[in-house]
């Protein structure tokens, strides 16, 4: 079924059909929508779950911690400075091995207080252990919410699902919602065999000495880079069940390209546009949209970039003194190579990302051999 | 304890995050604790507040349990007069009550009274009949109520009313319209049911006690003596004091008062004679000497007279009666008087001025200026407020207006209370215990204590400070239904109706349960340390304090204070 819906009741879609089973979490713009759909989801019998209201995302993650100890599928979601009053339990969750999904609305930090879309809130929480899913449409935000509860209940690790503040969050594009009987196809009820058991005492996260601790610690990282592959798995049967799917990295006109722009989120889209502008214009661009970015999937964007000259990356992050988080992780992928890497920075605090100023990003790579510097600002006014 | 060692061999017999294969009770984190959380029953504010005792807080429990039956029951334990409390006590306890310093107090005297309309009368366990008997004399609110508990206490008792019907200021003094006469018969029916034999129309002497009938005696004869403006020409028709015109129109014998009615007085006299005046077709003023702050009747009492088109003169001195050559009354002369500084009783101070007068056309007046102590007609003497209701001669009590300043329903209840106490004990020649049975620093006392039946938790009672009303969601109190203004004003009919069920039962659900457990289970739920059990005989609460840490948090989401955090002692 079709529906006209703005990227966060896709959110909420897309927990309903997953039949999450306790939803915990504290209002935050841009992201109120979400939860505040599901508790009328929840109020009208349309979900049959807890609906667990609290006075911090601390504490809602919290209590998502302690339901899926319990075994059942849990769901939250935030944004910004609520993200970030998590870190401690976003360490907790994966750490503990837990397969929540959390949808986390891009929203800029403060100061100043801003509420527009930048992407330095998740990726300032890329060292947690949670995988990250950037999604850049309604569509694929109602589909990525399906998805990652199955990658999460299959790698036992949290998975964050991730869209832009506003320009997807807030804004209105046709949907398809699945029918029931194809999300229960595709993801069986939750089972957690080393839940806690009523009758059955167990102490979680108890303390771990210096014999183990690495130990638990190397277990997550072998599975978590096991993650990209099972998510692999986990697109391609959707895409038997709905024809729709999303890949890794999504490249787009990259095979012959000898320009090509990476970037994330809804980015994927004016940025398309812009390559086929420049297509018509003689010009060989191409875009990867980067989907995955924690675990980050370096052969796959190896891969996709191959038949590139120069490479670009729009960032509309900042890692303040190093520059955009995505061209930093990138140059560390390819190290062994020769190519030049320009990394723009734009965008930041919700300021808009106009084609023209995409465009002239491939101008810049086009007109020199190399970068002028590690990162370059785009679009700054002063 | 810590089991055996486990060897893991490889990573993936590592379980995927560290947890224990058993409990962690072999930690005693109690050993942390500065401060142990007990589980404690405390006094709420409303029973300290209340002179009558009444059990309020678990009366409004059962309201809630859906027994109203077993809440009548209970507020008897204490109180025999529930339907006339409810409708005429100013409620002192809601004036205590926490809630009103969140929103407004739980409506405990509608509560009260909605109980006793509803619940089912149960005749009450008597005790172990003692052979012996006691003489009432007066059946107003504090003779009825020593008569009650003597009963209970299995005592043989007689009371002796002086007037044709039973009830003294209840019956002729309190206007229909505020408790109507059914309601007091039935409550007093009650008591006939008991036992109590009731004697009207004579009065005890002196030689018939000395005949040996009775072992004991309790005056509870009231304050009904007239305290005398005496003004000038007061004396001749068109004059009434205010309690014989209010026992006239409770006897029916007055049934029209046309013309302009002027009230002297700000009392509770005063003010029922003015309403009731005004039903009967007068044009009524109430004048008073200080202002209307200082008025000693009820606050509500005053309203409602306002409400039903009663003009008041404040700063008023009446002086004299005016009257015409024939003698009819034409008017009253007043003195101005000036509002100066509060006395003890917080109270402006008056000066009159004797040369700043005016005068108030009147055909009848009212002289409501107040009553004083009844004489006891015997050869005793007593203090005032002696709270072991004793006199200088052995077996012979007192209780009520005769013997307090406090002249209302509830605290004449408290009397009858405290005199059946003494008097039991008197019979039984021991001392009566009253720090035992008395409500923490509060006027009221427990009969249900004295009698064993309950013990009354000690200290002091919980404050707002303790209740923690992140649990009580915002309830408007509710609001009575009442007889539409003009109905009230041309008739004797009840004014106010009385709560619905829905109304009452949401009401109860407005109360704190301040200091009193209701099994919530939140501080059992909020413990971090899983330290907190039920009882197995669900009677409270156990903290487990080996792995105690003394958070605190239990007694933070106690949603009434029935927990409290003690210093460990070293």
């Amino acid at each position: 079924m079709k529906k006209v819906l703005m990227g966060n009741f896709a959110a909420s879609h897309g927990v309903r059909l997953s039949r999450a089973q306790v939803i915990s979490a504290y209002p935050i713009t841009p992201q109120t929508h979400v939860v505040e759909e599901l508790s009328a989801m929840v109020a009208r019998g349309d979900l049959n779950a807890k609906f667990i209201k609290v006075e911090s995302e601390h504490s809602a993650l919290a209590c998502c911690i302690a339901a899926s100890v319990m075994g059942a599928r849990a769901f939250t979601a935030t944004s910004s400075h609520g993200l970030l009053l998590m870190h401690e339990l976003l360490h907790w969750a994966a750490g503990g091995r837990l397969p929540i999904v959390m949808v986390a609305v891009n929203r800029a930090i403060a100061p100043g207080w801003n509420i527009w879309n930048e992407q330095t809130d998740t990726l300032s929480q890329r060292d947690t252990g949670w995988i990250q899913l950037y999604c850049a449409s309604n569509q694929e935000i109602l589909d990525t919410v399906i998805q990652a509860f199955k990658l999460a209940e299959s790698v036992k690790i949290p998975v964050m699902v991730i869209y832009d503040a506003f320009i997807l969050s807030h804004t209105y594009e046709p949907v398809d919602i699945p029918d029931q009987k194809v999300v229960d196809g595709f993801l069986p009820p939750i089972n957690n065999p080393e839940a806690l058991k009523v009758g059955e005492a167990r102490a979680f996260g108890s303390v771990t000495n210096p014999d183990f601790h690495m130990e638990f610690r190397l277990k997550l990282h072998d599975t978590y880079e096991r993650a990209m592959e099972t998510f692999r798995e986990i697109d391609a049967e959707y895409a038997d069940l709905t024809g729709r799917s999303y890949g890794i990295v999504e490249p787009y006109r990259c095979d012959d390209a000898e320009l090509i722009m990476v970037t994330a989120g809804s980015l994927a889209g004016p940025t398309r546009m812009v390559v086929d502008g420049l297509r018509a214009k003689g010009i060989e661009a191409g875009r990867v949209k980067l989907k995955m970015f924690r675990p980050f999937p370096v052969e796959a964007l190896k891969e996709a970039l191959k038949p590139a000259k120069k490479i670009l990356v729009l960032d509309r992050n900042l890692s303040p003194g190093t520059g955009g988080i995505f061209a930093q992780e990138l140059r560390v992928a390819l190290k062994e190579d020769k190519r030049p890497v320009w990394g723009f920075v734009a965008g930041l605090g919700g300021r808009d990302i106009t084609p023209e100023l995409i465009e002239s990003m491939f101008f810049d790579a086009l007109g020199a051999e190399t970068p002028v510097s590690n990162t370059i600002f785009k679009g700054v006014r002063l | 304890m810590l089991g055996e060692l486990i060897q893991f061999r490889s990573i993936e017999e590592l379980p995927d995050s560290p947890v224990t294969l058993g409990t962690t009770l072999w930690n005693p984190t109690g050993t942390w604790r500065s401060v142990r959380p007990v589980h404690v029953a405390r006094l709420s504010p409303c029973m300290l507040g209340c002179p009558a005792g009444n059990p309020i807080e678990s009366f409004i429990r059962k309201i809630e349990e859906g027994d109203v039956d077993g809440a009548l029951a209970l507020i008897r334990e204490e109180n025999p007069l529930p339907a006339v409390c409810g409708r005429v006590c100013f409620h002192p306890c809601e004036r205590a009550c926490n809630r009103g310093e969140m929103d407004a107090p739980v409506a405990i005297h509608e509560l009260e009274r909605w109980v006793a309309d509803r619940g089912k009368w149960r005749p009450p366990a008597l005790g172990k009949e003692t052979g012996k008997s006691v003489a009432v004399v007066g059946s107003g609110p504090a003779g009825l109520t020593a008569a009650y508990h003597l009963r209970r206490l299995g005592h043989a008792v007689t009371v002796f009313e002086k007037e044709e019907g039973l009830g003294g200021l209840l019956r002729y003094g309190i206007p229909a319209y505020r408790l109507p006469k059914d309601v007091l018969d039935r409550e007093i029916g009650y008591l006939r049911k008991m036992g109590i034999v009731f004697k009207t129309g004579v009065t005890l002497t002196e030689d018939d006690y000395e005949k040996g009938e009775f072992q004991a005696v309790l005056f509870a004869v009231g304050a009904q003596r007239f305290r005398d403006p005496k003004l000038v020409h007061q004396e001749g028709k068109g004059v009434w004091k205010a309690l014989t015109f209010l026992k006239e129109v409770n006897e029916g014998k007055i049934d029209d008062l046309t013309g302009k009615v002027v009230v002297i007085g700000g009392g509770n006299a005063a003010i029922d004679a003015a309403r009731c005046a005004l039903r009967l077709g007068g044009t009524v003023t109430v004048a008073y000497r200080r202002m209307r702050e200082d008025m000693p009747a009820f606050d509500e009492e005053v309203t409602a007279a306002e409400a039903e088109g009663i003009s008041f003169v404040f700063l008023a001195a009446p002086q004299s009666v005016k009257r015409d050559g024939k003698g009819e009354v034409t008017g009253i002369g007043f003195a101005r008087t000036k509002a100066g500084s509060l006395d003890a009783s917080g109270r402006h101070k008056i000066t009159v001025d004797p040369h700043d007068t005016f005068t108030i056309e009147a055909d009848t007046v009212i002289l409501a200026t107040g009553e004083e102590p009844d004489e006891i007609p015997w050869q005793v003497d007593y203090k005032p407020e002696t709270t072991r209701c004793e006199t200088d001669r052995p077996g012979v009590f007192v209780a009520g207006d005769v013997v307090g300043d406090q002249r209302t329903v509830a605290y004449a209840i408290g009397w009858g209370k405290r005199a059946a106490v003494a008097i039991d004990a008197f019979l039984q020649g021991k001392e009566a215990e009253l720090g035992k049975i008395a409500l923490s620093e509060g006027e009221g006392i427990s009969m249900r204590a004295y009698r064993g039946d309950v013990t009354i938790p000690e200290g002091e009672a919980v404050s707002f400070e303790e209740v923690n009303d992140f649990y009580f969601p915002d309830v408007n109190r509710a609001n009575p239904r009442r007889l539409p203004m003009a109905q009230r004003v041309s008739g004797f009919k009840e004014v106010v109706k009385g709560l619905s069920k829905p109304q009452a039962v949401r009401e109860a659900g407005r109360c704190f349960h301040c200091g009193d457990c209701v099994m919530c289970d939140n501080c059992l739920i909020f413990c971090p340390d899983i330290a907190i059990a039920r009882k197995e005989d669900a009677s409270g609460y156990e903290v487990d304090l080996d792995h105690c840490k003394g958070c605190g948090i239990c007694a933070r989401e106690c949603p009434r204070g029935a927990i409290i955090m003690v210093e460990e002692r070293v």
